[in-house]
């Protein structure tokens, strides 16, 4: 079983109390990546969801045969594979290693029945994962306002 | 305290029983906003999470002095959501006329929701939700400018 303390690294635990940890922790597997390796495809129907223990991962979408368009980037702490968690979805984006990586997986399906069974896990998990998408839509105001005021034919879209 | 209606009225709500909108609305303080006023500013402390009751209100972002409307609050709507995440406002709350606000404090709206955590979990999701719904909004916004900018 993953250790206790590799668990606690994860953002999105440490809302949990140990006990609570220790009813999460069968759920969670450690996996090894190597450089490029690819942890999950765009399309493909998603059933795990995932937290970065160490390295670093690349969500990216394909543009077109040739071309693949890097996202964003998965850092120590972070959880990615979110569509794990929402059942009959499929993933959204590719999750590619940039360099040798371990990550904790747990099935999505049982992670959402464990919240819904322990709703402690569940209250404490869902504080997370506001927080999580609440910086996420800060970053993409931010980059919404940046577009905007590089955008030839807008002149002055903001009032003072 | 104010009318146990107005926490009905908001979808956000739905999963509470009776006696736990009953406890909101307990700690619900009313608040009136005249046209132009703002509710609150970029980094202020979000102490309270707000339930329109009538008007609207436009929340804001902000880059030093400017502003810009991202998102049009409408009466029932829960807003002011950095209060339940963060504690400190992310954005900015323009009345874009005269508006009525339902407030309720956070650390009393805590309170009710670790009492019982399987309306604290199913409230969280409706949350995660809604600043998923606003996380789409720029994302299409973002596409349309970029589209354009080809």
């Amino acid at each position: 079983m993953v250790p206790l303390e590799d668990l606690k690294t994860i953002y999105l635990m440490q809302r949990l109390t140990d006990p609570l940890l220790e009813k999460v922790r069968p759920m969670v597997e450690s996996r090894f990546y190597e450089d490029r390796d690819v942890i999950f495809r765009e399309g493909e129907k998603a059933q795990g969801f995932f937290m970065l223990l160490k390295g670093k991962i690349l969500l990216e979408v394909q543009a077109s045969e040739a071309m693949m368009i890097v996202l964003g980037a998965i850092k120590p702490g972070y959880s990615f594979g979110w569509s794990g968690l929402i059942p009959g979805e499929a993933y959204t984006t590719y999750a590619i290693a940039a360099e040798p990586s371990e990550v904790l997986v747990m099935e999505g399906g049982r992670f959402l029945g464990l919240m819904e069974e322990d709703h402690a896990i569940g209250f404490r998990i869902m504080q997370g994962v506001v927080n999580i998408l609440k910086k996420r839509l800060e970053r993409r105001t931010d980059q919404f306002l940046r577009t905007l005021r590089r955008h030839p034919d807008i002149q002055n879209p903001f009032w003072a | 305290m104010v009318d146990e209606t107005i926490i009905k009225g908001c979808e956000i709500f739905d999963v509470f029983p009776e006696d736990m909108i009953r406890e909101v609305a307990s700690i619900g303080i009313p608040l009136k906003y005249n046209k132009g006023q703002i509710l609150f500013n970029f980094d202020d402390p979000a102490n309270n999470f707000l339930i329109l009751i009538s008007g609207h209100v436009d929340i804001l972002t902000t880059k030093g002095s400017l502003f810009l409307p991202v998102h049009t609050v409408k009466p029932g709507e829960a807003f002011a959501l950095s209060a339940m995440i963060t504690g400190r406002f992310v954005s900015a709350a323009r009345a874009v006329e005269d508006s009525k606000v339902c407030a309720l404090p956070v650390t009393k709206m805590n309170r009710i929701l670790e009492k019982d955590y399987k309306v604290g979990f199913h409230f969280m999701k409706r949350i995660a939700a809604l600043v998923s719904g606003r996380i789409l909004k720029v994302h299409y916004r973002l596409e349309a400018i970029d589209s354009g900018y080809r």
